[in-house]
């Protein structure tokens, strides 16, 4: 790697994408892009969680029991996200805070924040991880934002509230509905791959996921080994 | 041992402690900080819905009375009334609880309804519960009208308090007309409306009373 400190910030945008290669916070994916805004409001929220609980996580790492780290990185996640909860009352605007309020609690058991603590932060430096944090928020964000859009403009031809086409007035329900949240998320994934197979093909080799997507090196999976 | 390895139970559960207790007091302190931006937010966000129910002027809004779970407020320009505020919610929506805040001027009509708070469906209950300007690329520049026109929320503007008791929509048999695929919110709303004007025509020499 030429910048490995640029690496850890960039690779969550596209490479380690968490919800378009990671696969994770799916609930959050689902539920909260119905239109760009919520989405990418989400993710702005998910992202200053990711950095701080990132940032205290590697610090205290060191110095936690082995046997009760994931509790430990609870306690820490859930406190960040109750601070997150309380600026946004005080300071988001009230529409935003509406439509994401159930769901920012549910922050703390997004895969994706226990996912870096434990897979990243544990191993890495203060900064590291804060950058680690970013870069994965930062995805999280444009892939939220992304589904939202297209979800957006297929229900209702708008984007961020701003109709597109004008004349456009009756809704189209699928879209707006989880189901064909699953079914974009699903084509965007497929759009995702292919482009992957057809740069690795250029390339002359073949397409390797990341390692952290394959199983074997998945570090939750071994949480109850020890 | 070093404390990352430790087992014991002791050490264990102190750490945790330790951590929890650090945690909890960031939170006290956060908390807090920011009790009083929350709260006027919250006071901001219910004065500008005053502003919006298209009572004429007012400078004070009087102490809040609470009727059968509704609750009124008087308002006044320079201590004279001008109008009256009915605030309350119900469960009928299709997706649970609707909230909503009904202006009523002094001659007993009302001014118009406005949906504080509901969770029905996008793009089919949403639309008798939002007042929203549609901005397209047509009329990006275009400055929002205050209060914007929503058909079905409209028809209450002008109705008759007195005449409280019976407004139903059209596919019950009543004098309002519903929107094609809400009809489960189009009849919370009127149900909703109906009550709090109900409940204001009783009470009304009670509420002005009280109101001060």
């Amino acid at each position: 790697m030429k910048n490995s400190c640029f690496n850890d910030f960039i690779k969550g945008i596209w490479k380690e994408n968490p919800v378009l290669v990671l696969l994770l916070g799916t609930c959050p994916t689902l539920a909260l892009t119905s239109s760009a805004t919520n989405g990418a409001g989400m993710g702005l929220a998910t992202t200053c969680v990711l950095i701080g609980s990132n940032f205290v996580i590697s610090l205290i790492a060191g110095i936690t029991p082995k046997k009760i780290r994931i509790p430990v990185y609870i306690v820490v996640i859930a406190a960040f996200v109750t601070v997150v909860d309380l600026l946004m009352q005080a300071y988001a605007p009230p529409a935003l805070y509406e439509a994401l309020g159930i769901f920012i609690p549910l922050i703390v058991v997004n895969c994706i924040v226990l996912g870096r603590a434990e897979a990243f932060a544990s191993k890495n430096s203060p900064f590291r991880s804060m950058l680690d944090g970013f870069g994965m928020g930062l995805g999280f964000t444009l892939a939220l934002t992304l589904i939202g859009v297209v979800r957006e403009f297929l229900c209702s031809g708008a984007v961020f509230g701003i109709k597109m086409i004008p004349g456009w007035t009756t809704d189209f329900l699928l879209p707006g509905a989880a189901p064909g949240a699953f079914i974009i998320v699903g084509v965007i994934l497929a759009i995702k791959n292919y482009c992957n197979r057809r740069a690795a093909v250029k390339a002359g080799k073949l397409y390797v996921p990341p390692q952290g997507l394959d199983c074997r090196n998945c570090h939750i999976c071994s949480i109850s080994e020890d | 041992m070093s404390l990352r390895d430790s087992e014991n139970m002791w050490v264990l559960g102190g750490f945790l402690g330790a951590v929890a207790l650090i945690a909890a007091l960031t939170l006290a302190w956060v908390s807090g900080l920011t009790a009083q931006p929350i709260q006027a937010a919250k006071e901001q966000n219910r004065n500008k819905m005053l502003r919006h129910l298209q009572l004429p002027e007012f400078d004070r809004v009087g102490k809040d009375v609470v009727i059968d779970g509704i609750d009124f407020c008087a308002v006044y320009k320079n201590d004279k009334l001008t109008g009256f505020v009915g605030q309350g919610s119900n469960r009928q929506g299709y997706a649970g609880e609707i909230e909503a805040m009904v202006g009523i001027g002094i001659d007993g009509k009302i001014t118009t309804v406005q949906i504080l708070r509901h969770k029905e469906t996008p793009g089919l209950g949403a639309n008798v519960c939002d007042r929203k300007f549609q901005r397209s690329v047509t009329n990006l520049t275009e400055k929002a009208p205050e209060i914007p026109e929503n058909k079905f929320l409209d028809q209450f503007n002008g109705l008759e308090t007195d005449t409280a008791g019976i407004w139903k929509i059209s596919k019950d048999g009543g004098n309002i007309e519903y929107r094609t695929g809400a009809t489960v919110s189009s009849r919370a709303i009127t149900a909703l409306v109906d009550d709090i004007s109900k409940i204001f025509a009783a009470n009304r020499e009670k509420i002005q009373e009280a109101s001060k």
